[in-house]
């Protein structure tokens, strides 16, 4: 998990902010496709949480995530290279 | 609330431009362009007939989506004609399909008949409730569209029915400049009303869903089938959402906060 930032827990609250939505017993291995969101749901979830943490994915690499894994990758990726 | 003349007037151009380009490069006949000459060679592919029978019955909801699109647009001139002619360009998919299925006898004119009455014995029913928000429902509508016939026209190719391939071929060109107009419309509503404009595109984009294949009968037993060349949630957020916002100049960022409620219902455009 990314050093210092919590992936589930930002994603969740973010899942909360963006489509009121509580997410519960999720982990790193949890499929966007299994959260019960729509794919705009999920990716309003994901613009909070680049606002969050002032970080802006490039939209290619949005489209590829598949699980919370894959974000919590990507957002490793970005965090090193600033 | 209608919107002012300048815009008014820019969405006349639009259609203008649109029309224009129609006219002189993309009008396609059903008798001429299409390659009739390849039917003998069409491979009789179970699933590729229903698929094109599926396309074929939700284009022919067409007497709906005419009738109660262009009242709800027609305070609009350039939005009003537009949707005349869609209507034609859109009649010309169905007998397209139509033709194909009966012409390489995978359906009979009765079974044809049969199909079209169970369809038209249900109405569609617009999904959203004001100008603007149909006009945002349309673009998204139209390039899911364009994405799905472009699928099956790689699909069509893969099983050697070039027949059918040319015929998603010429209606996902017509797709992709009903989008074309949609998405123009909707930066000169984003001119006009920002805040407005994405709060309705925000709503609509959380309760899209394609026109009418809930009313197809047998759709569930359909699906399967259709989604051999379908769009699962990457590729509507690859292929759709995010080419819709890049060709309106809206970003991820902007629609973060956006009031969850449409604008107001009485916004004409």
């Amino acid at each position: 998990m990314t050093d210092a930032i919590d992936i589930i827990k930002l994603f969740t609250e973010a899942a909360f902010e963006a489509d009121g939505r509580t997410l519960v017993a999720i982990s790193l291995d949890t499929k966007f496709s299994e959260l019960s969101m729509d794919s705009v749901a999920v990716m309003e979830t994901i613009g909070v949480f680049e606002q969050r943490l002032s970080i802006r994915f490039n939209d290619d690499d949005l489209a590829r995530l598949t699980t919370l894994r894959d974000l919590d990758t990507l957002v490793s990726k970005i965090v090193r290279a600033a | 609330m209608p919107v002012s003349a300048a815009s008014a007037e820019r969405i006349y151009r639009e259609y203008m431009s649109f029309f224009e380009k129609a006219e002189k490069h993309r009008r396609w006949s059903l008798f001429d362009d299409l390659p009739w000459d390849k039917l003998e060679a069409c491979p009789r592919d179970p699933v590729l007939a229903l698929c094109a029978e599926t396309f074929c019955g939700v284009e022919m909801y067409l007497p709906d989506y005419v009738s109660q699109g262009i009242n709800v647009m027609r305070e609009s001139f350039g939005q009003a004609w537009f949707l005349a002619n869609w209507g034609y360009e859109e009649s010309k998919h169905s007998l397209a399909l139509r033709e194909y299925l009966l012409r390489t006898g995978q359906r009979t004119a009765e079974q044809i008949r049969a199909y079209e009455q169970t369809i038209l014995a249900k109405r569609w029913t617009m999904p959203f409730a004001t100008a603007r928000q149909m006009t945002a429902y349309g673009m998204i509508q139209e390039l899911t569209t364009y994405v799905f016939y472009k699928k099956h026209k790689q699909l069509a190719l893969e099983k050697g029915d070039e027949l059918l391939a040319a015929i998603y071929g010429f209606v996902s060109r017509d797709e992709i400049a009903h989008f074309g107009f949609y998405a123009g419309v909707a930066r000169v509503l984003l001119e006009e009303d920002a805040d407005g404009m994405k709060r309705d595109l925000a709503h609509v984009f959380r309760n899209f869903s394609m026109p009418a294949y809930e009313l197809v009968p047998d759709y569930d037993g359909r699906v399967e089938f259709m989604r051999q060349a379908g769009i699962d949630r990457g590729a509507f957020v690859r292929e759709v959402w995010l080419p819709v916002l890049k060709a309106i100049g809206v970003t991820r960022a902007e629609l973060v906060g956006i009031s969850r409620e449409p604008a107001t219902a009485d916004a004409l455009a």
